[in-house]
């Protein structure tokens, strides 16, 4: 699986049917995603639904129960040569909170083979960060940058963050992701982002994960999602569908039924009015056909309603 | 990797330092006045031939030094408690192993180089305290031998043992744990039983013991104030371990009559001991297993580091 086509021109990442057990409870199951090169992709679901249990599969801190995950063809090693390949920016930004940043980049040289530690200290000079301070004393956005930079000096090929803004005010949450930004504009480097606020991160990111109850809902490109989802509004129907448009969720009213759509072809019908929707409704629009469907497993989706 | 290992342990060996300099600066004249003493009383009674009394010369006004020289004992046990346990499970209640085990270092040698430099650390620092507290127990020895609790675990090799068998103790309980307190309780904890049951159970029977019957009255054997006497029995003629005073003695009150009763008769002590030329043998063997029971840990300790979550 892991031969020479795949690991060079596959994609960044690959899972199939992948899940992770704590005790009794998947905290992630039958997990399949693809996740191009080159992409900034955003990793988006509700609180629980395994993103950084996928995360940590990705990186090799655990491993899978069931299923299988490859990177640029590899499975997750304990290796020098896998890890190398790897930034991984765990959730809160552990830092040893007694060194400094510049501590950390000293040490950073010795445990791994490519490090830049001219760059970040550059990057972190012009955010003003101190970088002789323990990194404890530092504000959480000055950390952030910190972790960043170090998970960036390694020089990976896929770079891996755990809700890095969610802890951040919206100032430091800008300053990180135009930092992130200019990282990814040369273009090699893929970057895997999770939130569970998709407009945190949305303008960095464009390739969109969303993973509901330990599932994959979308795995595309955001343009191409925003292209393919409508909202529907027009007189209710109810038990009709919609030819052409799968139902996502559905919203019934006494005068009018509101429904999202994925698409697969134009809808002609003239009863619907035909509005466009902002990624975050799209993404909200799956989060509740999710808890509905787990609301009502007898009735299912709510799409014939 | 030693560049972290040495940022994360400086404040420690810091204290270490400063630790071992006031216990030198407390023994080293401590050491000096009591040989003085020492050499001083023996001159003294074997002009006269009556040697019994030394004890009590030699230690007057040292009894707060003798404490802190039997404090090292607990020098080992602290060290597992605050240099092993906090090893790996503080570093993963601080969420640090996350830092570090996704850099391009495997866990082998994450673990192999932390481990190794505090295995090292713990010796060298219970190598200087055992040397230190063998140079000022000196003069005791030739009264009491070396082989007593308060002498023999806390000189020779056998605390470089304890020390590292501590250290591994603490790195495989805080990889099993993974959380701080629990991990420097329980270590504190499974140290002592296994030093408990080591002393009790396993020493006396590292080297089969000496058995000798002696005259219950008259001269103990010579030497035998040096001995780790590990029972010391009555038993009657023909052999058989007694404690009840037979009816021919029965008349006898004071403690040295009915002796003097009980030898006529034929009775004998019965001293299982260990001499004091056995001292080398048995801190090798009781190294060696300390040692043993360290490698033991450090490879549970390796098995959980390399194959559980983090």
């Amino acid at each position: 699986m892991s031969g020479p086509a795949s690991g060079a021109s596959g994609p960044a990442i690959r899972t199939a049917g992948v899940g992770k057990r704590f005790g009794s409870a998947w905290a992630l199951r039958g997990c399949t995603v693809s996740v191009p090169r080159g992409r900034v992709s955003a990793l988006v679901g509700p609180n629980g639904a395994g993103k950084t249990t996928l995360l940590r599969l990705l990186v090799g801190l655990a491993r899978p129960t069931a299923g299988e995950v490859r990177v640029f063809g590899e499975a997750p090693a304990q290796t020098g040569a896998f890890l190398a390949g790897v930034g991984y920016l765990a959730q809160e930004a552990p830092m040893y909170r007694r060194l400094s940043a510049f501590e950390h980049l000293a040490v950073g040289a010795h445990l791994n083979r490519v490090w830049d530690a001219q760059e970040a200290r550059e990057r972190l000079a012009d955010l003003e960060v101190p970088l002789d301070r323990p990194v404890g004393t530092l504000s959480g956005g000055q950390r952030s940058q910190v972790a960043l930079a170090l998970a960036l000096a390694k020089r990976p090929r896929l770079l891996l963050l755990d809700e890095p803004v969610a802890a951040l005010d919206p100032l430091a949450r800008r300053e990180f992701l135009a930092s992130l930004a200019m990282a990814t504009v040369s273009g090699d480097l893929s970057v895997v982002l999770s939130s569970h606020l998709v407009h945190h991160i949305e303008h960095v990111c464009d390739h969109l994960i969303l993973l509901a109850d330990g599932q994959t809902q979308i795995s595309d490109d955001i343009d191409t999602v925003l292209a393919g989802h409508r909202l529907l509004v027009g007189p209710p129907r109810p038990g009709a569908g919609v030819p052409g448009a799968t139902v996502i969720d559905a919203t019934d009213h006494h005068r009018q039924s509101r429904l999202v759509v994925r698409l697969t072809r134009p809808v002609l019908d003239p009863a619907w009015h035909t509005e466009e929707l902002s990624l975050e409704e799209i993404i909200l629009a799956y989060m509740r056909r999710r808890r509905s469907a787990i609301d009502r497993p007898a009735t299912g989706i709510r799409t014939a309603s | 990797m030693t560049a972290l290992v040495w940022r994360l342990h400086r404040a420690q060996v810091a204290v270490a330092v400063v630790l071992l300099a006031a216990l030198t600066a407390v023994l080293i004249p401590s050491g000096i006045h009591m040989a003085a003493a020492y050499h001083q009383a023996l001159a003294g009674c074997a002009a006269t031939n009556r040697c019994t009394s030394l004890q009590n010369t030699l230690f007057q006004g040292d009894g707060l030094i003798l404490d802190l020289v039997l404090a090292t004992l607990a020098v080992p046990a602290l060290l597992g408690m605050f240099v092993g346990a906090p090893l790996v499970a503080k570093e993963d209640e601080d969420g640090t192993l996350r830092l570090v085990w996704t850099q391009a270092v495997t866990r082998r040698a994450w673990l192999g180089v932390s481990a190794g430099w505090t295995l090292l650390g713990a010796a060298v620092i219970t190598l200087l305290i055992s040397a230190l507290v063998a140079w000022w127990h000196q003069p005791e020895y030739g009264l009491f031998g070396r082989l007593l609790p308060g002498a023999f675990d806390i000189q020779g090799s056998v605390p470089i043992g304890y020390a590292v068998f501590g250290v591994a103790l603490g790195i495989m309980i805080g990889s099993w744990v993974r959380r701080m307190l629990p991990a420097v309780a329980i270590t504190l904890a499974a140290f002592a039983v296994v030093r408990g049951v080591v002393f009790m159970f396993v020493r006396p029977h590292l080297l089969a013991p000496i058995h000798l019957l002696a005259p219950l009255v008259g001269a103990e054997p010579a030497g035998s104030t040096t001995w780790w006497i590990i029972t010391r029995e009555v038993v009657d003629a023909g052999g058989q371990v007694t404690t009840t005073v037979p009816a021919v003695c029965s008349a006898a009150v004071r403690t040295d009559t009915v002796s003097n009763c009980l030898a006529a008769h034929g009775y004998q002590s019965a001293v299982t001991y260990q001499p004091d030329s056995r001292y080398g043998t048995l801190q090798g063997l009781e190294t060696g297993l300390f040692l043993a029971l360290a490698v033991a840990c450090l490879a549970v300790a390796y098995w959980l580091v390399t194959t559980r979550d983090a």
